[in-house]
């Protein structure tokens, strides 16, 4: 018999025990799949499934153990009705327009002068230096921010008095607040962004800043002519990881202002928080979810068709 | 035979088929469970059944045999020194011993407990048994068809101050088990600052519900009397009201401070649901409130504020309305002076006193934050195991028996009159007088809006202590948004 490849799978070959009624690559198929399996399975059930139930969710009116009753998209149109909700989404836009720039150049700067570093294992304690606190609790990271930027006691207001400013509500001025937890993401620099970077500037030839150099370019117009244009498919990944995270905010939120003062904080993600968790309304939770999710997925297919366009190789 | 290539796409089919049946079948496990009849609310005689055996205090008859999950928010006493939730371990521990048949499985609820109870109930998955439910928690239960009627005996509803067992019904079915009564949200001051201010004289002296004898304008002048610099440059301030709190619930005392003033946020009044913030009596109120902090300036800026308002009297405030509970003197670490109430924390080191809200222009009758819908009763529900709803029927039943109630009659007010009849304590027994028959809850809560109103004051308590903050815009933003809501009964 022929296997569907046309080799012949011979009995008591190599590797094939008797018995086996099947080929070799089949057999190498069937563990590679073996392998994924686990993985698979897992993000079904972890994954597909709860996206899948989001969406059911989203278009009926569920109670546990009650009668659930389809709704068709009454939960969006109700979502949208939301004065709270809308000013969550433009929080969202507010605060990942903030960031992502923001840390997206911070970054790539700090990255530039770690890589700058002649000796290598100096410029990989920089570089472990920066990730560490990716580590660390996004928790903890942001109750340590709540103390900074304590009006009374905090360590930001003892900095802007030495200069004779303050004391600044941090978190308590509405005009303020989603400043002051952008200010926190971008402070806090991205660890992982700087080690990307790091690789996608090791990766440029060396003797193109030489040439550079030697033709009387400066350190700004030699990262904007060579490095720039060189690193934009890291630069991609960076601003659309990002932006997914800055969209998707929520730990500082609900540690340091709890969506206040007068929704001045509240994003989506607080907001859908808020609907399941303090109004028990998964209908309304999953719906914002989903519009969440259409939202990111559209700027993302926008950043990649934009920065497809620039993306040098 | 076929040698068959397993190719991509059947093989993710086969993992796709394979995993959906494994979720479907441990979905269906409970159900392949022999003869477990269909969750149920107890009928009449179950629940009194259990309950005769009950009041006698002796061991009921042998129930079938059940695990009961049992989750509770510390009791106010207990709160600072009991993490571990030992009181209730141990009560669960004394019914097992008498019900060997029964085992009491028991989860301590800390400060995340509304959320934690909103997503149990939510997703349908209760525990069997919670100590201190409230309205809210009937709502969300009845939302996600966990709730489970009780009907108590005749001889308990007799036993419970006038009209409790009534007042705590919602749209007249009974969920609750009663197991003590609590008024929070009196005002507490710190006799310490009050003594170093020499603001001692502002102190009313007697305090009889219906004749109030201090005014807000009184309670104003204590807080600036109180608010100063110390020697040390350390600042104390009047009072303290945080804006920010992660708690919705936690602006019950400016709920209180309202009806005190004679005002209400949301009230059913002559067939229908009315928002009465925006209203003038609202309106003042507000305004009183907000110049606390501009034009009076006795207290921090609330913007922004989170600290616990406990934990900034402590620091240095003469007056806070959070957490007056009259069970906090019972901890271990406080001594009451029988004749002046006067509460030393020895723990701490310092002095307070518990006294009640001062009476606005437009009240007529000082309130507290209580009721029989406040959350200090047991609730059971139609969880998993079905034989477990009469065994925690039957424990809560005989731990707020007669006998049971009279034991800890010292540590709580219990909701019994005949245990209340055994009370020694001073602060409870002046609580018992002067704040317990005045207890209320939000009107929102009948019309099952208890969530979203307090969320609203939240959002004008913000708003107002905003620079150049409109009252009347805050308001009619409360308002707007209060009506926009579906109300139940008694609509």
């Amino acid at each position: 018999m022929n296997s569907s490849n046309g080799l012949r799978a011979a009995p008591g070959a190599r590797g094939e025990g008797a018995g086996s009624r099947l080929s070799i690559s089949q057999r190498e198929a069937l563990s590679g799949y073996a392998f994924i399996a686990p993985f698979v399975l897992l993000f079904i059930i972890f994954r597909i499934i709860p996206y899948g139930m989001a969406v059911w969710l989203s278009v009926v009116d569920w109670h546990a153990r009650g009668t659930t009753v389809f709704v068709g998209l009454k939960n969006f149109t109700d979502v949208i009705a939301m004065e709270e909700f809308r000013r969550s989404l433009v929080n969202s836009v507010l605060y990942a327009l903030m960031v992502v720039p923001a840390t997206t150049a911070l970054s790539l700067l700090i990255a530039i002068l770690i890589t700058s570093i002649p000796r290598k294992p100096v410029q990989s304690v920089f570089q472990a230096t920066f990730y560490l606190p990716g580590v660390v609790s996004g928790l903890a990271v942001a109750v340590i921010w709540r103390f900074i930027f304590d009006p009374r006691l905090g360590l930001l207001n003892y900095l802007v008095g030495q200069f004779g400013i303050g004391p600044v509500n941090w978190l308590g001025n509405p005009n303020l607040a989603l400043f002051s937890l952008a200010l926190m993401a971008i402070l806090g620099a991205n660890g992982a962004a700087i080690i990307i970077f790091c690789a996608a500037l090791l990766g440029i030839p060396r003797e193109l800043y030489d040439v550079a150099s030697i033709d009387g370019a400066g350190f700004w117009r030699r990262h904007l002519a060579i490095t720039m244009p060189l690193i934009t498919p890291s630069l991609l990944y960076v601003v659309v990881l990002a932006t997914l995270g800055a969209l998707q905010v929520f730990i500082p939120v609900y540690v340091m202002t709890y969506g206040g003062p007068a929704l001045a904080t509240t994003t989506v993600g607080y907001f859908i928080y808020k609907q399941l968790m303090f109004y028990g309304r998964p209908g309304t939770a999953a719906a914002a979810g989903l519009i969440l999710l259409a939202a990111t997925i559209g700027l993302t297919a926008f950043q990649f068709r934009r920065f497809s366009q620039v993306v040098e190789y | 035979m076929n040698a068959r290539k397993l190719s991509r796409r059947n093989f993710l089919r086969v993992t796709a088929f394979g995993s959906m049946g494994a979720f479907m079948a441990a979905c269906a496990a409970p159900a392949a469970q022999p003869a477990a009849p269909q969750p149920a609310a107890p009928t009449d005689a179950e629940a009194a059944a259990p309950t005769a055996a009950a009041e006698s205090a002796a061991p009921a008859p042998a129930a079938a045999a059940a695990t009961v999950s049992f989750m509770g928010f510390p009791m106010p006493t207990m709160s600072s020194d009991d993490p571990e939730g030992l009181w209730e371990q141990n009560w669960s521990k004394e019914y097992m011993e008498l019900h060997p048949e029964v085992k009491i499985e028991y989860q301590l609820l800390g400060w995340d407990s509304i959320t934690k109870m909103t997503t149990m109930l939510t997703a349908g998955n209760p525990p069997d048994l919670l100590l201190q439910a409230g309205i809210e928690v009937i709502l969300y239960a009845l939302g996600s068809g966990v709730a489970a009627e009780v009907d108590l005996p005749q001889e308990y509803i007799d036993d419970l101050p006038a009209n409790w067992h009534k007042n705590g019904l919602y749209q007249g079915k009974g969920y609750f088990i009663p197991m003590f009564v609590a008024c929070s949200d009196c005002v507490m001051v710190n006799l310490d600052i009050i003594e170093e201010a020499g603001a001692g004289d502002l102190l009313p002296k007697y305090m009889p519900a219906d004749n109030a004898s201090w005014t807000f304008d009184q309670y104003t002048e204590l807080m600036r009397k109180c608010t100063y610099k110390k020697d040390d440059g350390t600042q104390v301030w009047g009072s303290v009201i945080p804006t920010q709190v992660s708690n919705p619930f936690l602006h019950h005392p400016e709920q209180v401070m309202a009806w005190n003033w004679g005002t209400e946020t949301v009230a059913y009044q002559d067939g229908a649901w009315k928002c009465m913030l925006g209203d003038e009596a609202g309106i003042a109120w507000l305004q009183w409130l907000q110049d606390l902090a501009f034009k009076d300036q006795v207290i921090p800026d609330p913007s922004g504020l989170t600290a616990d308002r406990l934990e900034y009297w402590n620091q240095g405030a003469c007056a806070t309305t959070f957490s007056g509970n009259p069970a906090i003197p019972m901890r271990d670490e406080m001594e009451v002076d029988p004749e002046t109430l006067a509460i030393k924390d020895t723990k701490n080191n310092l002095t307070w006193r518990l006294l009640p809200f001062p009476l606005g222009p437009t009240a007529t009758q000082p309130a507290s934050w209580g009721g029989p819908k406040l959350d200090t009763n047991f609730m059971v529900f139609k969880g998993k195991d079905p034989a477990a709803l009469p065994a925690a029927t039957d424990f809560a039943l005989w731990y707020t028996n007669a006998e049971n109630q009279k034991r800890y009659a010292n540590t709580v007010m219990p909701a019994r009159n005949s245990a209340r009849a055994v009370v020694e304590s001073p602060t409870l027994k002046w609580f018992d007088t002067y704040g317990f028959p005045y207890g209320r809850q939000r009107a929102g809560a009948d019309g099952g809006r208890a969530t979203e109103e307090a969320e609203g004051i939240t959002q004008v308590l913000q708003k107002i202590f905003l620079p150049g903050a409109n009252i009347e815009e805050a308001t009619a933003s409360f308002c707007s948004n209060m009506m926009a809501l579906d109300w139940q009964w008694p609509k």
